[in-house]
């Protein structure tokens, strides 16, 4: 396992390159003129101002030497300086990056407790009623827009019934807890401060259940499939002619080796989970690395665009080894 | 009412129903049988019987499809068929156990194999977690597991299937149940596990005094391993009496017919003539070899296994040349070679005067047309998209042999050859038998009209009965053809029918090669001689 | 289990055609093409279907739902209801369109790299992992900030994320399919890799493909509305549902600007799901389970 995990943290930074060389030559080949974006349309004509920024990000160097500038900066910890906010790219992610963790963490707890919930109990009433409608909420639920639930709910439960909180991370006037991890929610406990907790958590359901809605599908359908798939294996029968009641041969048999396919599924789900976070983001307004990434891309911004592509691809790739542990750590013929 | 009985299970008229999407099937019709306290019954009969069904009516673990139209079950004087689902799970696992069939799939692979032992006594609630425990390492030990406390913890795919077949005995008899229901409890093994298994199943069962239901295919075993046999057919129990008898004085059709098809080391070879000596041999192989490369240790240094291990034969020209093994004996990798299907880590192969190991290009398409190989699996080795007739043409159209007008006379020539009604051309695979399958994929061999068709456990997926018939056609053939064969099979009994030359292989070497005759009648090899004594003979 | 092999013996040809189709008639599969044939329809004949221009300002501006304008008026008092419809000629074609190039590449690349194996497959599937291990939604975003915003560049940008998923699934089949003996008795008379390859192995491994591209075709539907929805797929006058969400997200209290387009996305992407998930129950293939 150790071998295993050293090997994958090994071809990480290759993977990473990849990434990173994929999105600096993509946001590079472009033939719209960055300058616009760096120093507003309004002083393009002045030669100076245009120099400087010019000479500011390396913009009149050959795209390969742009290229390995880039490259040693980032070995340095250096993701260049963003043309849009002129701070570094790394403080900038790094300040934005707890608001979506938060958001998403509370999005991936949903999905999983409640899918796997709702997949079994599926899957015991399977052909009933209760099945259908469930595999009904579960196919709309990974078959809405994000973005047209986040306005649909947003629409009713906060600007109709009054009864859900608005967009942002806390009320207006609210002030934010101190800054431990960046988790409002966590943050807040932290410090004690109860009614800020609240505030915080009440912010967070409707995005996060937005969030949560295509995984949380994905959960249901998929843990009820397993289920019924493996209830009608070899070993299930074996356990039922030692005497074992139905239900304890689902509780002690079939729940286990039905979720086990799960986990590798909501590994690699963490990709939905980021294009969920770019548009729960934008319509919340909800200050993470989705809004960053969405307005990076409007202003042709391209350190902070390969800032946010090398930020997805670490979350994916440790989100991916994590799920090979659990998987070998569940799973005994798994030997990694 | 119920009968005053003796015996400890009555199966009185039982019918079950099957519904499938083409209407209701009944795989089971008034099946009527009787078990004696301790006594050892085996129920006897082909694929799709109906024998797993009945033991599954009994024990009221049918498939969600199935269901009992039709009479009782009464074990140790209760209607079994009338007790509410937990009451019979309280029977199940404490007053009859089971035996299943597979042990690759019959355990939970995400637990140990303790704990699924264990499991047994805290459903029943006749020991805590600890005793349990105790008692589960004490079965383990008592089936013939050495250091059983360590394989407690160990899960299902650190065993071998042996040792997994083992566990699965010792989840049946974990609370010495009155019934253990055996489902064919050895088939996926191979034959020397299969003895040293039942001798074990048997002394432990007769030292607790449980009766035995035994699922199997195999007549032979049946009558060695029980006191009572019962032939099964299409559903219905066609025969039943105590095993010499119904061994030595056949009532039914059906079981004459199995007990004349059944290959054993008494059969009759269905070839005659020794090995000619004169004739330069077709094909021969020099110390072939073939490793492969496998990884192991901290450091993931590679390593390499040796699967065929300087093998050498010959097969002369319109002779029989049988490699028998066990499981992982190196003898279908052998096979492969000879087809240069696999290259030869080190070795020659000889066919005629061409080295096979360094053909290629034309040279190397000229000898596949006259090297042809059929395979085990009749449901894999046709392409299910292709018609019978387009399966049988392909080679003939790859080697453009003739014009298109004269390879479908071809086909139906080849057809007939196997015995195959023409019309069948136009069929797909899914619409044959096992055993019409197996015709159709030597007839397709035998299209482009080669000189050595390799024969890789050709017959070893089928029923005995259609296995006879397939025989009789590969013998019929060679005498007509002049073909020679590659003969590979597990089956000793096999072998000994169909082929002029045996050779005996283990652990990748060739063990003792010889005539039928010098191999069973006086093998000089250990291994031979402990494979010959593993066969069931059918004498108790 | 065991298996009982002599079921399958002679039917008469006349109704073998019918009981084969016979498992593909479940509720699942027959609503979920009748809703696709709708949309088909709506795609077609959306100039004589749609009440108003879809460009052009047919009434006051933000009104909302009546008689004369079922789902109301947008922002420039154009008809949402006929924009909804004229919506279904950019999103669903381009989408089926997507999944078809990325089908067609990545099952070719795919297979040819798990048949012949070695150096190649080894570069083809780094490069998969390298594409799959980047978010999909912000290579998206980076190949259409790179190209400028576009309903082409958002295809474009898709279709390079989308391809290493039929990649690695072909590979997959292919790899498994290899072994089995129908295609070793191929090799054996002789015939070629390249006949072997498309001739016994690539049309079987085809369904778990085609399958797993129906059920990714509702993704691939949302996928180009969010990025018109960001501002990045097709620009604001074009009638794209993901762009009419964005108008109705900027005029929240004006809900019916964004309930139609949000509505006939729904019904469309649920509707090819319910038909993936039907074939696939019927095929029973198994879809990506890593």
């Amino acid at each position: 396992m150790l071998r295993y995990t050293l090997k994958r943290l090994a071809i990480m930074p290759l993977l990473l390159w990849g990434i990173v060389t994929i999105a600096f030559f993509l946001s590079h080949s472009i033939s719209s003129n960055p300058l616009a974006s760096i120093v507003g349309t309004r002083n393009l004509g002045n030669a100076d101002v245009v120099a400087a920024a010019t000479q500011r990000w390396g913009l009149d160097k050959s795209l390969l030497q742009q290229y390995f500038i880039y490259i040693g900066n980032l070995l340095h910890g250096d993701l260049g300086t963003s043309f849009r906010t002129k701070e570094p790219v790394a403080s900038d992610l790094s300040s934005r990056l707890p608001a979506t963790l938060e958001l998403a963490l509370f999005a991936l707890i949903i999905a999983v407790v409640l899918g796997i919930v709702l997949g079994v109990v599926a899957a015991r009433n399977n052909g009933r009623l209760l099945d259908g409608a469930l595999r009904t909420v579960a196919l709309v639920g990974s078959s809405t827009p994000v973005f047209w639930v986040a306005l649909l709910l947003l629409f009713v439960f906060y600007a109709r019934l009054g009864i859900a909180a608005g967009p942002g991370r806390l009320s207006s006037r609210v002030d934010p807890p101190p800054h431990f991890t960046g988790m409002y929610t966590v943050d807040s406990l932290l410090v004690g401060n109860f009614p800020l907790f609240s505030d915080a958590l009440s912010h967070l359901i409707l995005p996060s259940i937005v969030m949560a809605l295509p995984l949380l599908g994905t959960v249901i359908r998929m843990v009820r499939a397993q289920v019924l798939e493996e209830q009608s294996s070899d070993f299930v029968r074996t356990a039922r002619a030692k005497g074992m009641t139905p239900s304890q041969v689902t509780n002690r048999h079939v729940v286990k080796n039905a979720i086990t396919p799960v986990i590798t599924v909501v590994g690699i789900s963490v990709g939905m989970l980021i294009m969920g976070a770019v548009m729960v983001e934008t319509i919340f307004t909800w200050n993470g690395i989705g809004t960053y990434a969405v307005e990076a891309s409007r202003s042709l911004d391209f350190p902070a665009i390969t800032g946010v592509c090398l930020v997805g691809g670490v979350i994916f790739l440790v989100s991916n080894l994590v799920t090979d542990i659990a998987y070998a750590i569940i799973d005994p013929r798994v030997r990694l | 009412m119920n009968p005053v009985t003796t015996n400890l299970l009555e199966i009185r008229d039982l019918s079950v129903v099957f519904r499938t999407s083409r209407g209701d099937v009944e795989a089971v019709r008034s099946a009527s049988l009787s078990v004696a306290a301790g006594a050892t019954v085996a129920l006897v009969g082909q694929s799709g019987s109906g024998k797993s069904t009945l033991t599954s009516a009994l024990n009221r673990l049918l498939a969600g499809n199935g269901r009992v139209t039709q009479g009782s079950v009464t074990f140790a004087g209760t209607d079994l068929l009338a007790l509410s689902e937990r009451q019979m799970s309280g029977i199940r696992g404490r007053q009859i156990g089971l035996v299943p069939q597979d042990p690759m799939s019959n355990l939970n692979p995400l637990l140990s194999v303790g704990r699924q032992i264990s499991e047994v006594f805290t459903i029943h609630r006749v020991a805590g977690r600890t005793e349990a425990r105790r008692r589960a390492i004490e079965l383990l030990d008592m089936v013939g597991i050495p250091d059983a406390a360590r394989r407690y913890g160990q899960y299902p795919h650190e065993l071998s299937g042996g040792m997994r077949q083992r566990v699965l005995i010792a989840i049946g008899l974990a609370c010495r149940p009155r019934l253990l229901i055996a489902d064919e409890p050895t088939s996926a093994l191979d034959v020397t596990v299969q003895k040293k298994i039942l001798d074990e199943l048997s002394s432990l069962t007769a030292s607790m005094g449980t009766a035995v239901i035994m699922v199997t295919h195999d007549l032979a075993l049946a009558a060695e391993r029980a006191d009572h046999v019962v032939v099964m057919n299409r559903g219905a129990i066609v025969e039943s009496g105590p095993a010499a008898e119904v061994l030595k004085s056949p009532q039914d059709e059906y079981t004459r017919r199995l007990i004349a098809a059944a290959p054993s080391l008494t059969t009759k070879s269905l070839v005659s003539g020794p090995t000619e000596k004169d004739s330069a041999p077709l094909v021969e192989a020099a110390a072939l070899t073939r490793d492969y490369p496998t990884r192991s240790g901290i450091l993931g240094r590679a390593g390499t296994f040796r699967a065929v291990d300087k093998v050498s034969f010959r097969i002369p020209r319109g002779r029989t040349v049988g490699i028998v093994g066990e499981s992982g004996s190196g003898k279908s990798t052998t096979a492969r070679m000879i087809l240069r299907l696999e290259d030869a880590s080190a070795g020659d192969i000889y066919f005629r005067k061409d080295d096979v190991t360094r053909l290629s290009g034309r040279k190397l398409k000229s000898f596949r047309r006259q090297v042809q190989p059929v395979f085990q699996n009749p449901y894999a080795a046709l392409d299910s998209r292709q018609t019978i007739g387009e399966a049988i043409r392909e080679p003939l159209d790859v080697h453009e042999v003739g014009t298109p007008a004269q390879r479908g006379e071809r086909v139906t020539l080849l057809l007939e050859q196997v015995a195959l009604d023409p019309s069948y051309a136009s069929r797909y695979p899914h619409e044959l038998s096992g055993g019409q399958r197996q015709r159709v994929a030597i007839a397709r061999a035998l299209a482009l009209e080669p000189e050595l068709v390799v024969l890789d456990e050709a017959v070893s997926a089928l029923d005995v009965l259609v296995q006879a018939q397939i025989l009789e056609l590969l013998v019929d053939l060679q005498a007509r053809l002049g073909l020679s064969y590659l003969f590979i099979s597990h089956d000793l009994a096999v072998v000994r029918m169909i082929c002029h030359q045996i050779h005996v292989m283990k652990s990748g070497q060739v063990v003792e090669s010889g005539t039928p005759e010098q191999i069973f009648e006086n093998p000089q090899h250990e291994y031979t001689k402990t494979l010959l004594a593993a066969i069931p003979t059918g004498r108790p | 289990m065991s298996t009982d092999s002599t079921i399958a013996a002679g039917s008469p040809p006349g109704t073998r055609r019918a009981s084969r189709l016979r498992p593909f008639l479940r509720p699942q599969i027959i609503g979920g093409s009748v809703v696709v044939l709708l949309w088909l329809l709506v795609i077609v004949l959306a100039g004589v279907l749609a009440p108003h221009d879809p460009m052009a300002a047919s009434g006051p501006r933000l009104q909302a739902p009546s008689g004369a304008h079922w789902l109301g008026t947008d922002t420039l008092g154009r008809d949402v209801f006929s924009r909804m419809l004229y919506g279904a000629r950019q999103s669903i074609p381009l989408a089926v369109l997507t999944l078809v190039i990325s089908v067609v590449v990545g099952s070719l690349v795919g297979a040819i790299a798990g048949y012949f194996g070695g150096i190649l497959d080894a570069l083809v599937m780094r490069l998969a992992d390298i594409v799959m291990a980047f978010p999909s939604i912000l290579l998206a975003m980076a190949v259409t900030a790179a190209l400028g915003p576009g309903l082409w560049h958002a295809f474009i940008a898709i279709v390079i994320v989308w391809w290493p998923i039929y990649a690695r699934l072909m590979r997959g089949q292919v790899l498994s399919l290899k072994e089995r003996e129908h295609v070793t008795a191929a090799r054996a008379i002789g015939l070629g890799p390249w006949k072997t390859l498309f001739k016994h192995i690539v049309p079987h491994s085809l369904t778990p493909v085609i399958v797993s591209a129906t059920i990714d075709l509702g993704t691939v539907i949302i996928m180009i509305a969010s990025l018109s929805f960001l501002g990045l797929g097709a620009l604001p006058p074009s009638p794209e549902w993901g762009a009419m969400i964005t108008e109705g997200a900027s005029n929240f209290y004006q809900w019916w600007i964004a309930t139609g387009p949000g509505v006939a996305m729904v019904s469309i992407v649920l509707a090819v799901n319910f038909l993936g998930d039907g074939l696939r129950d019927v095929l029973d293939v198994k879809t990506r389970t890593r």
